[in-house]
Protein backbone atom coordinates (compact mmCIF):
# COMPACT_ATOMS: atom_id res chain seq x y z
CA UNK A 1 0.00 0.00 0.00
CA UNK A 2 1.70 3.16 -1.21
CA UNK A 3 -0.09 5.39 1.31
CA UNK A 4 2.03 3.94 4.12
CA UNK A 5 5.12 5.53 2.53
CA UNK A 6 3.93 8.90 3.74
CA UNK A 7 4.94 9.71 7.28
CA UNK A 8 5.36 12.91 9.23
CA UNK A 9 9.10 12.22 9.34
CA UNK A 10 9.31 11.95 5.56
CA UNK A 11 7.35 15.15 4.98
CA UNK A 12 9.36 16.97 7.63
CA UNK A 13 12.66 15.85 6.12
CA UNK A 14 11.63 16.91 2.62
CA UNK A 15 10.24 20.29 3.67
CA UNK A 16 13.31 21.00 5.81
CA UNK A 17 15.68 20.15 2.96
CA UNK A 18 13.80 22.50 0.62
CA UNK A 19 13.91 25.29 3.20
CA UNK A 20 17.63 24.76 3.81
CA UNK A 21 18.37 24.82 0.08
CA UNK A 22 16.41 27.93 -0.86
CA UNK A 23 16.00 29.84 2.37
CA UNK A 24 19.39 29.07 3.91
CA UNK A 25 19.94 32.28 5.79
CA UNK A 26 16.53 32.36 7.37
CA UNK A 27 15.21 30.86 10.58
CA UNK A 28 15.02 27.10 10.88
CA UNK A 29 11.79 25.38 9.89
CA UNK A 30 10.56 23.88 13.15
CA UNK A 31 8.14 20.96 13.21
CA UNK A 32 5.69 22.52 15.65
CA UNK A 33 2.53 24.52 15.07
CA UNK A 34 2.60 28.29 14.93
CA UNK A 35 -0.36 30.51 15.60
CA UNK A 36 -3.05 30.16 12.91
CA UNK A 37 -2.57 32.85 10.26
CA UNK A 38 -5.12 35.53 9.52
CA UNK A 39 -4.42 35.07 5.84
CA UNK A 40 -2.54 32.47 3.89
CA UNK A 41 -1.53 31.25 0.46
CA UNK A 42 -1.87 27.61 -0.52
CA UNK A 43 0.07 25.92 -3.26
CA UNK A 44 -0.86 22.48 -4.55
CA UNK A 45 0.56 19.96 -6.97
CA UNK A 46 -1.07 16.72 -8.00
CA UNK A 47 0.67 13.42 -8.51
CA UNK A 48 -0.84 10.93 -10.94
CA UNK A 49 0.23 7.38 -11.55
CA UNK A 50 0.23 4.25 -9.41
CA UNK A 51 -0.52 6.62 -6.54
CA UNK A 52 -2.83 9.59 -7.01
CA UNK A 53 -3.02 12.50 -4.67
CA UNK A 54 -2.49 16.12 -3.84
CA UNK A 55 0.39 17.73 -1.96
CA UNK A 56 -0.33 21.11 -0.42
CA UNK A 57 1.76 23.84 1.15
CA UNK A 58 -0.04 26.52 3.13
CA UNK A 59 1.97 29.51 4.30
CA UNK A 60 0.82 32.56 6.18
CA UNK A 61 0.99 35.55 3.87
CA UNK A 62 3.81 36.88 6.03
CA UNK A 63 5.77 33.62 5.66
CA UNK A 64 5.13 33.64 1.90
CA UNK A 65 6.40 37.21 1.64
CA UNK A 66 9.50 36.35 3.65
CA UNK A 67 10.20 33.38 1.41
CA UNK A 68 9.78 35.55 -1.67
CA UNK A 69 12.03 38.19 -0.14
CA UNK A 70 14.84 35.64 0.17
CA UNK A 71 14.27 33.96 -3.18
CA UNK A 72 14.09 37.25 -5.12
CA UNK A 73 16.74 38.93 -2.97
CA UNK A 74 14.59 41.97 -2.24
CA UNK A 75 13.48 43.58 0.99
CA UNK A 76 10.27 42.10 2.33
CA UNK A 77 8.65 45.54 2.05
CA UNK A 78 9.20 45.39 -1.72
CA UNK A 79 7.64 41.96 -2.19
CA UNK A 80 4.59 42.01 -4.47
CA UNK A 81 1.74 39.54 -4.19
CA UNK A 82 2.87 37.94 -7.45
CA UNK A 83 6.28 37.36 -5.88
CA UNK A 84 4.70 35.55 -2.94
CA UNK A 85 2.57 33.44 -5.30
CA UNK A 86 5.65 32.47 -7.32
CA UNK A 87 7.65 31.64 -4.20
CA UNK A 88 4.95 29.37 -2.79
CA UNK A 89 4.49 27.80 -6.22
CA UNK A 90 8.15 26.94 -6.53
CA UNK A 91 8.38 25.62 -2.97
CA UNK A 92 5.41 23.26 -3.43
CA UNK A 93 6.72 22.23 -6.85
CA UNK A 94 9.98 21.07 -5.29
CA UNK A 95 8.33 19.51 -2.25
CA UNK A 96 5.94 17.66 -4.56
CA UNK A 97 8.78 16.53 -6.79
CA UNK A 98 10.66 15.17 -3.82
CA UNK A 99 7.59 13.31 -2.57
CA UNK A 100 7.02 11.91 -6.06
CA UNK A 101 10.57 10.64 -5.91
CA UNK A 102 9.71 8.14 -3.17
CA UNK A 103 6.76 6.72 -5.12
CA UNK A 104 6.94 3.76 -7.45
CA UNK A 105 7.28 4.92 -11.07
CA UNK A 106 5.80 5.90 -13.36
CA UNK A 107 4.02 8.95 -12.04
CA UNK A 108 3.50 12.48 -13.19
CA UNK A 109 3.68 15.80 -11.38
CA UNK A 110 1.39 18.68 -12.29
CA UNK A 111 2.44 22.27 -12.56
CA UNK A 112 1.82 24.06 -9.25
CA UNK A 113 -1.31 26.08 -8.55
CA UNK A 114 -1.34 28.74 -5.85
CA UNK A 115 -4.37 30.48 -4.42
CA UNK A 116 -5.57 32.45 -1.47
CA UNK A 117 -9.10 31.30 -2.27
CA UNK A 118 -9.95 28.73 0.38
CA UNK A 119 -12.92 27.51 -1.68
CA UNK A 120 -10.69 26.45 -4.54
CA UNK A 121 -8.38 24.69 -2.15
CA UNK A 122 -11.23 22.75 -0.55
CA UNK A 123 -12.68 21.81 -3.95
CA UNK A 124 -9.37 20.39 -5.04
CA UNK A 125 -9.24 18.17 -1.97
CA UNK A 126 -12.83 16.96 -2.39
CA UNK A 127 -13.15 13.22 -1.80
CA UNK A 128 -9.51 13.05 -0.79
CA UNK A 129 -8.16 11.31 2.26
CA UNK A 130 -5.75 13.24 4.44
CA UNK A 131 -2.67 11.09 5.04
CA UNK A 132 -0.20 13.47 6.65
CA UNK A 133 -0.53 17.04 7.89
CA UNK A 134 2.64 18.56 9.33
CA UNK A 135 2.46 22.00 10.89
CA UNK A 136 5.67 23.99 11.02
CA UNK A 137 6.73 27.20 12.62
CA UNK A 138 9.07 29.39 10.60
CA UNK A 139 10.09 32.62 12.27
CA UNK A 140 6.89 32.30 14.33
CA UNK A 141 4.84 32.07 11.13
CA UNK A 142 2.64 29.17 10.11
CA UNK A 143 3.76 26.77 7.37
CA UNK A 144 1.83 23.57 6.75
CA UNK A 145 2.48 20.65 4.40
CA UNK A 146 -0.20 18.04 3.79
CA UNK A 147 -0.50 14.92 1.67
CA UNK A 148 -3.92 13.84 0.39
CA UNK A 149 -4.66 10.59 -1.35
CA UNK A 150 -7.34 10.07 -3.99
CA UNK A 151 -8.46 6.77 -5.41
CA UNK A 152 -9.63 8.18 -8.71
CA UNK A 153 -7.06 10.19 -10.70
CA UNK A 154 -9.82 11.73 -12.80
CA UNK A 155 -10.85 13.71 -9.76
CA UNK A 156 -7.51 15.45 -9.52
CA UNK B 1 30.76 32.01 -19.32
CA UNK B 2 27.37 32.77 -20.84
CA UNK B 3 24.43 30.79 -19.54
CA UNK B 4 20.84 30.56 -20.75
CA UNK B 5 18.29 29.64 -18.07
CA UNK B 6 15.02 28.23 -19.43
CA UNK B 7 12.63 28.09 -16.47
CA UNK B 8 9.03 29.21 -16.04
CA UNK B 9 9.23 29.90 -12.32
CA UNK B 10 10.39 33.44 -11.60
CA UNK B 11 11.50 32.37 -8.16
CA UNK B 12 13.69 29.57 -9.50
CA UNK B 13 15.06 31.83 -12.23
CA UNK B 14 16.02 34.36 -9.59
CA UNK B 15 17.83 31.67 -7.60
CA UNK B 16 19.68 30.31 -10.63
CA UNK B 17 20.62 33.76 -11.87
CA UNK B 18 22.01 34.62 -8.45
CA UNK B 19 24.03 31.40 -8.20
CA UNK B 20 25.35 31.56 -11.74
CA UNK B 21 26.21 35.25 -11.51
CA UNK B 22 28.13 34.52 -8.32
CA UNK B 23 30.43 32.22 -10.29
CA UNK B 24 30.96 34.83 -12.98
CA UNK B 25 28.33 33.90 -15.53
CA UNK B 26 26.53 36.30 -17.82
CA UNK B 27 23.00 34.95 -17.52
CA UNK B 28 20.09 35.27 -19.92
CA UNK B 29 16.75 34.01 -18.66
CA UNK B 30 13.69 32.92 -20.61
CA UNK B 31 10.52 31.28 -19.39
CA UNK B 32 9.57 28.86 -22.14
CA UNK B 33 10.92 26.79 -25.01
CA UNK B 34 9.53 29.01 -27.77
CA UNK B 35 11.38 32.01 -26.41
CA UNK B 36 14.52 29.92 -26.00
CA UNK B 37 14.39 28.76 -29.63
CA UNK B 38 13.90 32.34 -30.79
CA UNK B 39 16.83 33.38 -28.65
CA UNK B 40 19.02 30.70 -30.21
CA UNK B 41 18.05 31.87 -33.69
CA UNK B 42 19.22 35.42 -33.09
CA UNK B 43 22.08 35.16 -30.63
CA UNK B 44 25.43 33.50 -30.25
CA UNK B 45 25.06 30.15 -28.52
CA UNK B 46 25.60 30.23 -24.76
CA UNK B 47 28.29 28.17 -23.08
CA UNK B 48 25.57 26.24 -21.26
CA UNK B 49 21.80 25.95 -21.28
CA UNK B 50 19.97 25.08 -18.08
CA UNK B 51 16.56 23.64 -18.88
CA UNK B 52 13.66 23.00 -16.53
CA UNK B 53 11.66 19.88 -17.34
CA UNK B 54 8.21 21.31 -16.62
CA UNK B 55 7.68 24.45 -18.64
CA UNK B 56 4.47 25.52 -20.38
CA UNK B 57 4.12 24.56 -24.05
CA UNK B 58 6.98 22.46 -25.33
CA UNK B 59 8.42 20.66 -22.31
CA UNK B 60 12.05 20.93 -21.32
CA UNK B 61 12.57 17.34 -22.36
CA UNK B 62 11.10 18.02 -25.81
CA UNK B 63 13.29 21.10 -26.09
CA UNK B 64 16.41 19.07 -25.34
CA UNK B 65 15.44 16.52 -28.01
CA UNK B 66 14.75 19.30 -30.51
CA UNK B 67 18.11 20.93 -29.87
CA UNK B 68 20.02 17.68 -30.11
CA UNK B 69 18.36 16.91 -33.45
CA UNK B 70 19.94 20.10 -34.81
CA UNK B 71 23.69 19.87 -35.40
CA UNK B 72 24.12 23.56 -34.52
CA UNK B 73 23.59 22.61 -30.89
CA UNK B 74 25.61 19.39 -30.88
CA UNK B 75 28.41 20.82 -28.76
CA UNK B 76 26.35 23.05 -26.46
CA UNK B 77 26.27 21.65 -22.91
CA UNK B 78 22.73 21.19 -21.62
CA UNK B 79 21.84 20.65 -17.98
CA UNK B 80 18.34 19.65 -16.94
CA UNK B 81 17.28 21.38 -13.73
CA UNK B 82 14.20 19.70 -12.40
CA UNK B 83 12.19 18.40 -9.49
CA UNK B 84 11.95 15.05 -11.32
CA UNK B 85 14.13 13.04 -8.97
CA UNK B 86 13.62 9.45 -10.08
CA UNK B 87 16.56 7.66 -11.73
CA UNK B 88 14.25 6.64 -14.58
CA UNK B 89 13.54 10.28 -15.37
CA UNK B 90 17.23 11.08 -15.23
CA UNK B 91 17.96 8.37 -17.80
CA UNK B 92 15.20 9.68 -20.05
CA UNK B 93 16.73 13.16 -19.94
CA UNK B 94 20.23 11.87 -20.62
CA UNK B 95 18.94 9.73 -23.49
CA UNK B 96 17.25 12.82 -24.93
CA UNK B 97 20.61 14.57 -24.98
CA UNK B 98 21.08 16.32 -21.67
CA UNK B 99 24.69 16.30 -20.47
CA UNK B 100 23.96 16.76 -16.79
CA UNK B 101 20.99 16.54 -14.46
CA UNK B 102 20.47 18.75 -11.43
CA UNK B 103 17.68 17.77 -9.04
CA UNK B 104 15.77 20.38 -7.04
CA UNK B 105 16.30 21.18 -4.26
CA UNK B 106 19.96 21.79 -5.04
CA UNK B 107 22.73 23.58 -3.22
CA UNK B 108 25.12 26.19 -4.57
CA UNK B 109 27.89 23.62 -4.25
CA UNK B 110 25.95 21.16 -6.42
CA UNK B 111 25.54 23.76 -9.16
CA UNK B 112 29.25 24.59 -9.11
CA UNK B 113 30.17 20.91 -9.21
CA UNK B 114 27.90 20.25 -12.19
CA UNK B 115 29.42 23.22 -14.04
CA UNK B 116 32.87 21.87 -13.28
CA UNK B 117 31.92 18.45 -14.62
CA UNK B 118 30.75 20.12 -17.83
CA UNK B 119 33.94 22.15 -18.09
CA UNK B 120 32.24 25.53 -17.83
CA UNK B 121 32.21 28.16 -15.11
CA UNK B 122 35.45 30.11 -15.08
CA UNK B 123 34.96 33.66 -13.87
CA UNK B 124 33.81 36.52 -16.07
CA UNK B 125 32.06 39.75 -15.12
CA UNK B 126 28.48 38.88 -14.07
CA UNK B 127 25.46 40.29 -15.83
CA UNK B 128 21.87 39.25 -16.43
CA UNK B 129 19.44 39.75 -19.29
CA UNK B 130 15.76 38.83 -19.33
CA UNK B 131 14.20 38.09 -22.69
CA UNK B 132 10.47 38.90 -22.87
CA UNK B 133 8.17 35.96 -23.50
CA UNK B 134 7.07 35.57 -27.13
Amino acid sequence: MTDVLFTEDLVTEIASSVWMAYLPESDELLARPAAPPEASLTGTVTISGQWNGVISLTCSTIAAARAASTMFAVDVSEVARSDSLDAVGELINIIGGSIKGVLPPPSGLSLPAVTDDATVYIDRRADAQLLVDVQFSWAEQSVRVAVWSKDDRTLL
Amino acid sequence: MRALVIEDSRAMRAILVRLLSAVGAEVTEVEDAATALAYFDSNELPDIALVDWHIPGMSGLELVSTLRADERFAAMPIMMVTSESEPEQMLIALDAGADEYLVKPFTEEAVVEKLRLLGVGEGQPPATVEVPRR
